[in-house]
């Protein structure tokens, strides 16, 4: 029998290793839509059933465009503390990188971390020459995510219940692997 | 950099093709799953983009619970001309194996090869003992397929989700793999 081959790569980190999505992961992936910040700002999920169906989509993601969205790990309690990696819907206007972390993961850089990580595969690995990320204008936390990765807001779009959303722009890939080095 | 691999399978019949959806089936996928005539008895039409959507769920599928809808491509055309395969979401009554075809596609016996393929796959590669499939009572082109395929019905009016369909009972593994 013949196959559909594909390979999801692992990448690691000071602090986290950024692999494919697990079953086992669905706790921690459906805690991230529990909580009510991320409800309100960025998207709901209503049960675990549709949460493993959006694992499922996440996973799916990968086949029909070749990247996708990592599981990250954290290394010292091998807890999976959020998804972080490219977003390419059918309907979107631009690839881009999208992350989401479980209320607990805050506080500690390691956001930050695999958000550099996950950019900097997508431009080395995948030659993207440029990405963004839509952040909701109430999503204090993820703009201060996006500001510390050196984006710039770029536009703002309506999203309907979800209020505004921010386009930002990430720095394209020669400024961003050189500002990489200089924040390690 | 290490990875982790995941594998789907292609199957080959005569005429058709069994394999994962790719991006370029989109518009082909979204044409059938928009049409209303088709759509009827599985739960309406959608917009091209929960469509694919609904591809990348199907797919991940694979991953984890190691079966789910193939996309039938058409040899001689090289098109999407639909989706069957092995499938049981939560609230299902039991594994089925299901099938929808594009308007244009039926009528060839395509839902008869394709379905034959797949439960062939569900009996000799996933091990599955039993299978049945879920039909509108109103979905006569459906029910000829099962009968083709062997299989009786066994129940009428079996309620999940929210509505009731008629469960058709599909030959043993040993039978099926006999006569087919």
């Amino acid at each position: 029998m013949s196959f559909v081959t594909v390979n999801i790569p692992v990448l690691e980190t000071e602090r986290l290793i950024l692999r494919a999505l697990r079953v086992d992961d669905l706790d921690g992936f459906f805690s991230i839509y529990a909580d009510a910040d991320h409800a309100r700002f960025v998207s709901r999920v209503a049960d675990r059933a549709k949460a493993f169906d959006k694992m499922c989509s996440l996973m799916g993601h990968w086949v029909l465009r070749g990247y996708g969205r990592f599981a990250v790990e954290e290394k010292s309690t091998r807890r999976f503390i959020g998804h972080v990696g490219a977003s390419y819907l059918d309907d979107a206007r631009e690839p881009e990188l999208n992350y989401s972390f479980v209320p607990e993961a805050g506080g500690r850089g390691l956001a930050t971390e695999a958000c550099f990580a996950a950019l900097r595969y997508l431009y080395e690995v995948h030659g993207w020459q440029t990405a963004i990320s839509e952040i909701n204008t109430m999503n204090a936390r993820s703009l201060a995510l996006a500001n510390r990765m050196g984006a710039v807001k770029e536009s703002e779009r309506d999203a309907d219940e979800f209020g505004t959303l921010e386009i930002w722009r990430h720095l394209p890939p020669e400024e961003f692997l050189q500002y990489c080095e200089v924040a390690a | 950099m290490s990875f982790v691999t995941v594998n789907i399978p292609v199957l080959e019949t005569e005429r058709l093709i069994l394999r994962a959806f790719e991006d370029k089936d989109t518009s082909a996928y979204a044409a059938i799953r928009s049409d209303d005539e088709v759509t009827t008895f599985i739960g309406g039409s959608m917009p091209r983009y929960q469509v694919w959507r609904s591809m990348t769920s199907i797919i991940g599928q694979w991953a984890w619970r190691g079966f789910s809808f193939f996309c039938v491509e058409e040899k001689a055309s090289g098109q999407c001309i639909g989706s069957v395969g092995p499938y049981y979401p939560d609230g299902w009554p039991e594994p089925e194996i299901g099938w929808t075809l594009a308007k244009s596609a039926q009528g060839k016996g395509y839902a008869t090869e394709a379905g034959r393929a797949a439960l062939t796959f569900a009996y000799q590669e996933l091990g599955w003992t039993t299978a049945i499939s879920v039909i509108d009572p109103e979905n006569h082109a459906s029910q000829n397929v099962a009968k083709k395929l062997g299989a009786h019905k066994e129940q009428t009016g079996a309620s999940m989700w929210d509505f009731t369909a008629d469960i058709w009972r599909h030959l043993p593994p040993e039978e099926f793999l006999k006569s087919n």
